[in-house]
């Protein structure tokens, strides 16, 4: 159905606008208050291996570090849902709405935190054997860029974009609905993991370079699907609008036909 | 007084007689005669359109029936590429727009290569009006001649159009035409551009508001009807079913000569829908500045001389500054009060005829903000056979009793519910196919015998270009909005809206060939009105 309900759509792209906003304060009060306890932030150098393993691994307990993770997540993809979101809004029965993206959302976080599970285990591995050390960042930095380019990655957004055939009555609607969830957070892990790693990697820094990937992230996620190539992703979208405003106020325009 | 005007095709019997016509199939000659990769070839302005260029195998270029012969080499640059091909637009408000610069494109190279040939200076692209009179439903009959009057193979002849029946007969099925012809006019009532009120059904004359669609979901209504209908059967089917003609497909049709004749036509439409003072495009920006300004690709086009042509919608709101115009720019007269009379039909149906008659007599009508609601939807996704298939829309009981409430408290001051039937998602392989949709159609029975059942008519054209999963729609297929507030009206004072579900047939206009392989992924009926 055509979403032409303009008022629905806004309040759609407000409230997850509010959560990323929110998310966004949690993590920079954490970044400034140091309790980002994943964040290295002690010189371990002295320790051995064994006293610092068991001290890193007793400042991030699991439910610490997965609760970060969580708020890293609204953070930075809670933008990119507001499409799906919007999507089963209008194909779902009124009183099913909440539910059904309720239940997508669980779908979305479940694939996240699996996935966040494998990322912050390599981020403490490398804590603990490369402390403080810019050379895993900066390698997972390479990686980020050439996964950026890749074909691969234009088939992740690709699929990020596709839209699923809502089934709206009963328990086929739920599974629908987690079903959506789970292969939409599947594509969108593929799109997003090597920047997040990157960024997680990085000895300091991490609010700024968390802030640049969630600004890659929601303008890559703007262009419209293409084929897959190997080429520059990320921030055309944005170079585009600048030029266009720019050539807008300048009336700099000196291709007219007549 | 504008220096270029456009007619009828028909003129002179749509021979070559008509000089319109004979320079136009020069002028084509002259562009097929230029490589792929100069940006005045006839194939670099098909490719702008859409393009197979590196497809192997039906349909790419390179397998294409001659003629024409399509060339897939040399290609231009990627820079290039990337710059000017598959740059239609479609399923979207920019579709009106840009396909007027790209007629005025193509026409200033056509002209350019007439007035090289010693041809008339004001030369103009004729137009198709198969809603002429007569047999103008018929197409012109220079484009089925294989030689032009001096015995040289005539450009405009193309090997790869069938016809609505597969039989190399190429006409339109309007009403004229044949008896319930799909094809019709009826959009020019529409007085929305983008939207819907009680004479426009969603999404609007022009289509709903996009970024940059080269390939989208739903189509305007005068795209869905005529545009598109007319595409998949001026295309039509290969004898055999395994191929379809140029027409029928976005990254083939603007091979065809007879592509431009029909853009004009619809661009005529546009033209005379403007004319009307009630009628107004859009005044948003992102529509009038186009996708650029929202960081999207902009509009450009070749011209000659080397020239690179970047416009807006904006300025393509009206024919006058771009110094053209069209012989026939009569509207018919606008229906008076054509949201009562079909108020008053309504409530007479719903059995309110004391309220019907005062809405005829000028009683004005609440337009009270409605919004769209599901209603139902069908469960599974729907493959469509051969000779069609049929599906069951489940509804919800408690969002029909607000339908079922809102039709029995009809009243000349507060409009009843409208109802729109959605086909979402329909995915294939096939273009060249056009369905026609109706509701409880008693099984076994003839359609033909229940037209009051016809909920509507679609054309797939860009459906396979809409299914692939790294196209620029990510494989989400074409959708259409169908009003049935006049089927399911009835449906309710027959107190049939009560048994929970109602069942949709969909019937191809011509038999399906197996590779066909369209589904439609969901069947849903929406409720638009008081919450």
């Amino acid at each position: 159905m055509i979403d032409d309900d303009r008022c629905g759509a806004a309040r759609t792209r407000n409230t997850v606008l509010i959560i990323t906003a929110v998310a966004w304060g949690i993590l920079a009060f954490e970044s400034h208050s140091g309790l980002m306890t994943h964040c290295m932030t002690v010189n371990f150098g002295t320790l051995s291996v064994a006293v610092f393993t068991r001290h890193l691994f007793t400042m991030n307990s699991s439910p610490t570090l997965l609760t970060e993770w969580f708020v890293m997540l609204g953070a930075m993809m809670s933008p990119a849902l507001i499409q799906p979101v919007r999507h089963l809004q209008v194909h779902s029965f009124t009183r099913r709405r909440a539910r059904s993206i309720a239940v997508f959302v669980i779908g979305y976080i479940v694939i996240w935190m699996a996935v966040g599970s494998s990322l912050l285990g390599s981020q403490l591995l490398v804590e603990v054997t490369a402390p403080q050390s810019w050379l895993p960042a900066m390698a997972a930095l390479v990686a980020a860029v050439a996964w950026q380019c890749a074909p691969i990655k234009q088939i992740c957004l690709n699929r990020c974009h596709a839209h699923f055939d809502v089934p709206v009555f009963g328990l086929a609607a739920d599974w629908g609905a987690l079903r959506f969830g789970m292969i939409h957070g599947l594509w969108c892990a593929g799109s997003c993991w090597a920047v997040m790693l990157a960024c997680m990697l990085l000895p300091r820094c991490h609010l700024f370079a968390m802030a640049l990937a969630t600004t890659i992230i929601g303008f890559e996620r703007l262009e419209r699907p293409q084929p897959p190539s190997w080429r520059l992703r990320g921030l055309g979208k944005l170079f585009r609008l600048v030029r266009t405003r720019a050539r807008s106020l300048w009336i700099c325009r000196g291709r007219q036909w007549s | 007084m504008a220096t270029y005007t456009r007619s009828s095709a028909w003129n002179n019997g749509g021979t070559f007689a008509n000089t319109d016509l004979l320079w136009y199939a020069k002028g084509v000659g002259v562009m097929q005669g230029r490589a792929l990769d100069d940006l005045s070839s006839w194939w670099f302005f098909a490719a702008i359109h859409g393009e197979y260029v590196s497809t192997s195998g039906f349909p790419g270029w390179g397998g294409l029936p001659s003629p024409p012969p399509t060339p897939t080499a040399p290609e231009p640059s990627s820079g290039i590429e990337g710059e000017y091909w598959d740059q239609c637009q479609h399923q979207s408000w920019y579709f009106l727009p840009w396909h007027r610069g790209y007629l005025i494109a193509l026409e200033a190279q056509i002209r350019a290569a007439v007035i090289a040939l010693g041809g008339p200076s004001g030369w103009a692209l004729p137009y198709w009006n198969y809603f002429g009179s007569g047999d103008q439903y018929k197409i012109p009959p220079a484009f089925t001649q294989t030689t032009l009057p001096d015995g040289s193979p005539n450009p405009l002849f193309v090997a790869a159009r069938y016809g609505p029946n597969g039989d190399g007969s190429i006409f339109v099925p309007t009403s004229a035409a044949v008896s319930g012809g799909p094809v019709n006019d009826q959009c020019m009532s529409n007085d929305i551009y983008t939207g819907n009120d009680a004479v426009t059904p969603p999404p609007g004359f022009g289509g709903p508001s996009t970024g940059f669609s080269h390939s989208g979901s739903t189509s305007g209504n005068v795209e869905n009807n005529p545009h598109n209908l007319v595409h998949v059967f001026v295309g039509g089917t290969a004898p055999g079913g395994a191929t379809y003609g140029l027409m029928s497909d976005p990254g083939l049709a603007a091979l065809d000569p007879i592509f431009y004749l029909h853009h004009a036509n619809i661009d005529r439409m546009w033209a005379v829908w403007n004319s009307n003072p009630a009628n107004a495009n859009p005044a948003d920006p992102t529509w009038l500045n186009g996708p650029a300004s929202t960081g999207e690709r902009e509009f450009v086009m070749p011209m000659p001389q080397g020239v690179e042509w970047v416009y807006t919608p904006a300025e393509m709101t009206s024919l006058s500054p771009l110094n053209y115009t069209y012989d026939d720019l009569v509207a018919p007269a606008p229906p008076t009060n054509l949201t009562g009379t079909i108020l008053a039909a309504r409530l007479k149906t719903l059995g309110s005829s004391t309220a019907a008659i005062r809405v005829k007599e000028g009683v004005s009508v609440s337009n009270a903000s409605a919004r769209m609601e599901l209603v139902g939807a069908s469960e599974q996704p729907l493959r469509i056979e051969r000779l069609g298939a049929a599906t069951s829309v489940r509804l919800d009981p408690v969002v029909v009793s607000k339908v079922s409430e809102s039709l029995n408290t009809a009243a000349e001051t507060l409009a009843p519910d409208r109802i729109f039937l959605n086909l979402e998602n329909i995915r294939g392989a096939h273009d060249a196919v056009a369905l026609n949709v109706y509701v409880n159609l008693p099984e076994g029975s003839d359609p033909s015998d229940h037209p009051e059942l016809l909920a509507g008519s679609v054309g797939l054209f860009g459906m396979r270009r809409a299914s692939l999963a790294d196209g620029q729609h990510a494989g989400t297929g074409l959708s259409f909005t169908l009003e049935i507030t006049r089927i399911v009206d009835k449906l309710h004072a027959d107190q049939q809206l009560k048994t929970g579900s109602i069942r949709v047939t969909i019937v191809p206009y011509r038999e399906l060939p197996g590779q066909a392989q369209v589904t439609i992924g969901r069947v849903s009926m929406y409720r638009q009105g008081r919450q």
